[in-house]
């Protein structure tokens, strides 16, 4: 025991200590009894950050033979009052029931802030052949179509604190929908990034925001160097041709030295390209790449076992209190197997990074895509594991949460 | 006993919610938020052979005790060091905890508190753990006051012995064996750090200015903290030393939930509360955002009763005014702005040499408080560096390097969506340019990944008012006696309990866990007694 200490006085200490409680009640007894409200700052979390976002069709635009632009405003009628700002290269998480099956896809935004801010979103979607849910959109979706969906999310964004102002932007097919709203929001900001597209199509008829981006090529040619690469080009193709090599960017791009790579596209396009950026020797920092939803084909994915192709597994899935059982391909993540037996699992990214879906592998054998394992160390510790990004090797016995 | 759920949003979805999964039973006791109390609270009970049900509305355990993944770095989200933990010779409360309960983590070792710099006041240098190695330490930057620092870091031992001594005999706490034993502990409680330290103790201003860099760590300056909790902090911190987790927090709370179901208890993710029913006063169950409705006795809520009192007791008529004055009452503790940094240097490349620095443009009396009233970089700044505790916490050649400023409650009440992401950018560029100047080092053009996180992420993701990450702020009527003498008279809806940062226990890690115990072993004892 320490010698004694006395703060005020022998006596006041003690006193001071018995009236602790009563001077405690006397506190709470000043405070006002009326239930606090929502402040400036709950709001602007709410809106910030809403758990859903109530959307409505305002406008629908052609864009190519195969691409539409979908302009969606709030349905304030349904709670959504006013629109969640986000970051250039953004997407929303859109939910969709199609033939009774629960189910969400991702879909950059290709408007900008600033638009968000008048109260509109662009979303640009192109028609995938047999796309279940691409077909759905081409369907169903006109003027006054209500549509439901996440606040805006990803990390496909130009970041000043560590992105170089010169930007080498690399888009393939529907990737060049961010990097539209990166532009356009580089413009409207007017402020001193420069920006060297090479977007691989197949054809011009292929080129989404072809007058667009021209357009904007034309007047602000100081900020812009825009490359159209053809692989399977007509005949009056006057650009250049191919695939995007390493040279080629090197070549268009006027050197590479301090600049920051912006890549986004299908994963074939990835597979190629991460071969010729080696190449180049850029640091890992001056590249962000989008994980752009799921791999079509898991093939695409190094190390992918042949022979599961062809198999079908059976998954054993606990949710809430009930057990179901379902098929999963072998070629398939298991959240599309979930999702197409109707149990409406969460997701969002689709790509392994997010880890919504973050779920329980009980017992058995999983294949995870090593391009896009996004598991923390804990979670491969104790078995969880992201369905987006997992296929099954064998039988399955996973418990899930619902989707929020 | 589920309700037929609510159709909602904007498309029909009759059909497919016909058949949705639904929580079917009904539990002995609800834990509402899957946080550090939460799932203390949900082993002990589950351990005693009750039956909890953890409901948590994020896909993931822990509150704010967790991780993130940017590109390839995973980042702690929250704890800088964990003051009660203790080594297996001297274990510490949540040692003994975690033991008590079966978890097991692996963690790194803290040799040291912090570096301190001070530059406006010609301060440079770090401070150990162990009350020794501390006192040499200042004693090396202001020589001559060993002995007075040894009478205090006495007394800060007396407080922290007799607040185990408290919390193990809550029920009948005999204050004549208090006043016997504990007499300065009892002396000390009504008054602030500042009136004991510097009424009772000849220290210079140099001293107090090292002595009080540790406020940081209770989010609450020494002109208005409770002593008693100063005290057992410091002296837990240099009896019982400093530890991180090997694996980021994420780690420590996947142990607890895993460990949870083991012991036969279940966590539902997902799964946000909206409603807490209240019947005459007393809690009778919960009704969850996905359309489940359970029965329940008792309720263990791990969130604020701001929170509770204000969005969840069903109906609203059943919250009374004295709950809503408790709220209004209260002081809502400090944010944090974090910049999550995740660099391709090594951090012995980067030049960094110890795992925490306080930096502070100076801790001189009349400027050591003063703080922001808008969103600007407060004096007071800390860079911690994972990888110096952790060599492998990222890849060979990377580092993590996280910098934090606090804010008070309000600071940025008044930011509009439109500017935040260029406001947080802004700050976040001020306090790397402040941390490369005050250390020396080099970090802009290391920069793979960044996350920068606000009052209003942290709103976001807990759920707290204000984005508070220190619950009520544990000025003198609010600190952990006072709180803890009017614990029952406060519980206004029976059998409604709050554990974690927000309880009667104050805030940080440690005493998350501890106050999650310590209910869930009240809660044992009622249920036993009815049988």
């Amino acid at each position: 025991m320490s010698k004694k200490i006395i703060v005020k006085s022998k006596i006041r200490d003690l006193i001071a200590f018995t009236k602790l409680v009563s001077l405690r009640r006397k506190k709470i007894m000043k405070a006002s009894p009326e239930k606090s409200e929502e402040d400036s700052f709950d709001k602007v979390v709410r809106t910030m950050h809403p758990k859903r976002m109530f959307l409505k069709i305002a406008e629908v635009k052609d864009q190519t033979e195969s691409t539409k632009t979908f302009t969606l405003v709030p349905d304030i009628a349904k709670g959504t009052k006013q629109l969640a700002t986000f970051r250039p290269g953004q997407y929303l998480n859109i939910q969709f029931v199609i033939e009774d099956i629960k189910i969400s896809r991702n879909y950059s935004l290709s408007s900008t802030p600033k638009d968000a801010s008048n109260g509109l979103y662009m979303v640009t979607v192109r028609k995938k052949e047999k796309g279940f849910v691409t077909s759905h959109i081409f369907k169903t979706w006109k003027k006054g179509t209500l549509v439901e969906s996440s606040g805006p999310m990803g990390n496909f964004v130009y970041e000043p604190l560590r992105d170089k102002q010169n930007i080498i932007a690399i888009a393939g097919g529907c990737g060049i929908t961010p990097i539209f709203s990166l532009l356009k929001d580089s413009i409207e900001k007017q402020d001193n990034r420069f920006f060297t597209i090479l977007y691989g199509v197949k054809n011009s008829k292929d080129i989404i925001f072809k007058d667009e981006l021209s357009e904007i090529a034309e007047k602000f040619k100081t900020k812009v160097n825009l490359n159209f690469v053809a692989s399977e080009p007509e005949e009056q193709w006057k650009g250049p041709i191919g695939f995007i090599t390493a040279e080629l960017i090197e070549k268009l791009s006027n050197g590479i030295q301090d600049k920051s790579f912006f890549i986004c596209g299908p994963q074939a396009m990835y597979t190629f390209l991460d071969k010729e950026i080696e190449k180049l020797s850029i640091p890992h920092r001056l590249v962000r790449k989008e994980l752009f939803g799921e791999v079509n084909d898991p093939l695409d994915i190094p190390g992918f076992p042949l022979s599961n192709v062809d198999k079908i597994f059976t998954v054993k899935v606990h949710i809430a209190d009930e057990i179901r059982e379902v098929q999963a391909l072998g070629k398939e993540t298991v959240l599309i197997s979930l999702e197409k037996a109707g149990l409406a699992p969460p997701s969002r990214c689709r790509s392994g990074e997010c880890g919504f879906c973050r779920s329980k592998l009980i017992t058995g054998e999983i294949f995870v895509s090593n391009i896009n394992d996004g598991r923390r160390i804990a979670d491969k510790k104790f078995n969880w594991f992201h369905p987006c990004s997992s296929y099954p090797l064998s039988d399955l016995e996973i418990r899930i949460s619902r989707a929020l | 006993m589920a309700r037929p759920p609510t159709i909602k949003g904007g498309i029909d979805l009759k059909t497919t919610k016909k058949n949705e999964p639904h929580l079917r039973s009904d539990y002995d006791v609800v834990i509402i938020g899957g946080g550090n109390g939460g799932l203390t609270a949900g082993c002990k009970l589950a351990a005693s052979g009750i039956k909890p049900i953890i409901l948590e509305k994020n896909n993931l355990p822990g509150g704010y005790a967790s991780s993130f993944i940017r590109g390839r770095f995973e980042f702690e989200a929250a704890l800088h060091a964990m003051a009660d933990l203790g080594s297996i010779e001297n274990p510490g409360s949540v040692r003994k905890l975690f033991d008590e309960i079966g978890v097991k983590t692996d963690w790194a070792f803290l040799p040291d508190v912090y570096h301190l710099i001070i530059p406006e006041d010609g301060m440079d240098g770090v401070l150990s753990t162990g009350v020794d190695e501390y006192i040499e330490g200042v004693n090396s930057l202001v020589p001559g006051y060993k002995e007075e620092l040894y009478r205090y870091f006495a007394l800060c031992n007396e407080v922290m012995e007799a607040l185990n001594y408290t919390e193990a005999h809550m029920d009948n706490l005999n204050k004549i064996y208090l006043l016997k034993h504990f007499p300065n502990f009892v002396r000390t409680i009504p008054y602030t750090v500042e009136e004991v330290t510097e009424k009772c103790f000849k220290f210079p201003e140099e001293i107090l200015n090292i002595l009080y860099a540790y406020w940081g760590y209770l989010g609450v300056p020494t002109t208005t903290l409770n002593f008693t909790l100063w005290a057992a902090m410091l002296a837990m911190f240099h009896d019982k030393k400093a530890y991180v987790p090997k694996n980021r927090s994420h780690d420590i709370s996947m142990s607890l939930a895993e460990r949870f179901i083991e012991l036969g208890g279940r966590i539902e993710y997902n799964t946000p509360v909206d409603k807490i029913l209240v019947s005459n006063g007393a809690v009778t169950g919960v009704e969850t955002s996905q359309g489940d409705t359970i029965m329940t006795k008792h309720i263990i809520a791990n969130l604020s009763p701001h929170a509770a009192y204000n969005k969840l007791v069903y109906p609203q008529s059943e919250v009374p005014e004295k709950a809503r004055q408790l709220c209004n009452s209260r002081e809502v503790g400090i944010s944090l702005l974090s910049v999550f940094l995740g660099l391709d240097v090594s951090y012995e490349e980067l030049g960094i040499t110890d795992y925490e620095f306080f930096i502070a443009d100076t801790m001189k009396r009349d400027k050591r408080y003063i703080f922001p009233t808008k969103p600007e970089v407060p004096q007071r700044m800390i860079v911690c560096c994972l990888n110096v505790a952790v060599p492998e916490a990222s890849p060979p050649g990377t580092c993590i390097l996280n910098l934090s400023v606090t804010y008070e409650a309000g600071v940025w009440d008044n930011v509009k969506q439109e500017e935040y992401v260029s406001l947080k950018q802004d700050l976040a560029d001020k306090m790397i340019d402040k941390a490369e100047k005050v250390l020396g080092i080099s970090i802009r053009n290391h920069i793979e990944e960044i996350e920068i996180a606000t009052p209003m992420t942290m709103a976001y993701y807990a759920g707290h008012t204000k984005g508070a990450v220190y619950g009520y702020k544990t000025t003198v009527w609010d600190s952990l006696i006072p709180r803890n003498l009017c614990i029952e008279e406060e519980q206004y809806i029976h059998n409604l309990e709050f554990v974690g940062g927000f309880s009667f226990r104050g805030m940080g890690y440690c005493s998350s866990y501890v106050s999650g115990g310590i209910v869930a072993d009240g809660i044992v004892k009622k249920l036993r007694k009815k049988v």
